[in-house]
């Protein structure tokens, strides 16, 4: 065989095994959406993408109200109080705890970053209980508030932020800052004006990762929000799964579509974000 | 105190850090170690001190098969993961037409697949009458009960994971595109296959993102419960309860807080020590290439 026939053969062998690994991973979620339009008789009948006709009960019910003063569209923004100031406050807080950590040198320094890295490993799952005792001695379970979930991402507790931005931040000369110094600056006018700045793509990564981690979230609001006027999309999607099982999956269908259509839009809008961000955390160090 | 502060500015940094270490991290951590060896309740409270919970757990039998359950998970997702994301990752970095376009479609689901909406449609995947089975219906396979069966149910809850390889292959592909050509084209030369390559080159090469990879995705697997929790509950008959919704369950449902501490830290040790052993099993097999004695 020639070499050029060769490299045609490997070549079309690549695209395929490419194609025939995507179906798989594409597909489900085209099927999702297709649902959403098929009547309920026609979801279970077959594997096809194209609706016979095109039905929108799934959407229309998806807003209904079923009883417990919450719908779709109420749990979507619950998710989105906690979400958003979750994002804020991490990105704050994970940015002066890296800053303090790549720029400074202190006594017991070393001893602290060993003890953040190892957090890193740390389950949460061995966390949880005394977590919530001490949520709950605060009084803070199901206040509505969202407050065991939010108040932690203040103090920079999601460690794999801290140490993205710690890694992004070791490949940041620090000759800018010096001469800042000398031109007078503080510590944290250097900070706010030097260092956030050229952390920019860095924390708008960390930015959208925590946006779709949390929205994501599902033990959390299991955990700490029990009032159904409270429930976040992810509960408010698993109730109205088992309320409607073997009946309206095209409800079910829609309604899951639905919560996940805010990331399914970050996602599209910032995926080179997304794509460098991960990187950053695996590659570099 | 102006010298103390200029000494110490980073400390001042770090530490609401270091408070919310202390007050959401260490403090817990101790505390649940004390509570494993409590039969603490949250109605009764302590009565009782030793170490009769890990007891419990190493004989009585729905623990034990919920051990075995969390490693049957843990070694078939995490090995089936991170091959199909180096296997892909390194068909991509040939020079590859529309590799954008493969990479967004392989990378939406790790973006989506821990949504409780992705938990509904995999149930809706694998119902006994879903489209999975429809679709082994035109081979004239007649596809078995996925969930509601023992055998299978958990290999269901895996491929869930599985199916999310695509934060793993983006990393992957980033350590791929970092590792010198000319490596390959002195390989060729001397006329090395593309296979040998692979073992000889491309993986030794990225070997350190191969163990971060392992490490990351180990913790996450022993960790799992979004996917058991909605999709089965841990049935049929068990055989998808792994140890967290063992931890869920007694700890949120039965209120037997001690119990799930020692669960929780039977976990932990666990993830600890496959850790440990993966950071030792470095020297055999990760290369890093600045380690390499200064030439």
């Amino acid at each position: 065989m020639s070499l050029g026939k060769k490299k045609i053969i490997s070549t079309v062998l690549r695209y395929a095994v490419l194609i025939l690994v995507g179906l798989p991973m594409v597909y489900p979620l085209l099927w999702m959406v297709s649902a959403t339009f098929k009547s309920n008789t026609e979801i279970f009948s077959g594997m096809g993408l194209i609706p016979k006709t095109f039905n929108f009960d799934g959407y229309k019910n998806a807003f209904n109200d079923f009883g417990g003063n919450i719908n779709l569209l109420k749990a979507m923004i619950n998710t989105y109080s906690y979400v958003i100031p979750k994002v804020v406050f991490t990105i704050i807080s994970a940015t002066v705890t890296a800053y303090g950590f790549s720029r400074f040198k202190f006594k017991g320094r070393d001893v602290l970053f060993a003890i953040l890295m190892s957090t890193l490993f740390l389950p949460q799952v061995v966390l949880n209980v005394p977590q919530f005792l001490l949520f709950n001695k605060l009084g803070w379970v199901d206040s509505g508030l969202y407050l065991p979930l939010i108040v932690p991402t203040l103090f920079a507790i999601d460690t794999y932020f801290v140490f993205m931005l710690i890694q992004f931040l070791r490949g940041i000369p620090v000759e800018l800052e010096e001469a800042a110094q000398i031109d007078g600056c503080n510590v944290v006018q250097i900070l706010v004006k030097i260092i956030v700045p050229m952390l920019k793509p860095a924390l708008v990564s960390c930015a959208l990762f925590q946006f779709m981690w949390s929205s994501n979230d599902f033990m959390g609001p299991l955990l700490y929000v029990s009032t159904p006027a409270n429930y976040p999309a992810a509960i408010f999607v698993k109730l109205s799964m088992d309320a409607d099982t073997g009946f309206e999956w095209n409800r079910v269908l829609a309604v899951s579509l639905i919560s996940i259509i805010p990331s399914l839009v970050v996602f599209f809008l910032a995926q080179d974000t997304f794509v460098e961000g991960i990187t950053a955390g695996g590659v570099k160090g | 105190m102006k010298k103390w502060v200029k000494r110490n500015t980073g400390l001042l940094f770090i530490l609401p850090w270091l408070f919310g270490f202390c007050v959401f991290k260490a403090y817990p951590f101790l505390s649940s170690l004390y509570y494993s060896f409590t039969d603490f309740n949250l109605f009764k409270g302590i009565s009782e001190y030793g170490f009769m919970n890990y007891k419990e757990i190493f004989t009585d039998k729905d623990t034990i098969s919920s051990l075995i359950v969390t490693f049957k998970y843990a070694f078939l997702t995490v090995p089936l993961k991170l091959a199909a994301a180096l296997f892909i990752a390194y068909i991509l970095n040939f020079k590859i037409k529309g590799v954008n376009f493969f990479r967004t479609a392989y990378y939406i689901p790790s973006i989506l697949g821990g949504s409780v909406a992705i938990a509904v449609l995999w149930k809706a995947l694998f119902r006994d009458d879903g489209v999975i089975n429809s679709m082994l219906g035109m081979f004239g396979v007649a596809g078995p009960q996925w969930l509601s069966d023992p055998d299978y149910a958990l290999f269901i809850i895996c491929f869930l994971r599985v199916w999310q390889f695509g934060a793993a292959m983006v990393i992957f592909l980033a350590a791929l595109k970092g590792v010198p050509t000319e490596l390959y084209e002195s390989a060729s030369v001397e006329g090395a296959s593309k296979w040998k390559q692979f073992f000889s080159i491309t993986i030794p090469m990225i070997s350190p993102v191969i163990f971060y990879n392992l490490v990351t995705q180990l913790c996450q697997a022993f960790q799992e419960f979004n996917g058991p929790y909605i999709i089965t509950q841990g049935g049929p008959r068990k055989s998808t309860m792994l140890i967290s919704l063992m931890v869920y369950r007694s700890a949120f449902q039965q209120n037997e807080m001690g119990m799930a501490s020692a669960l929780a830290w039977v976990m932990f040790i666990v993830v600890m020590v496959l850790t440990v052993i993966s950071f030792l099993s470095q020297k055999y097999w990760v290369y890093y290439s600045d380690e390499d004695g200064g030439r």
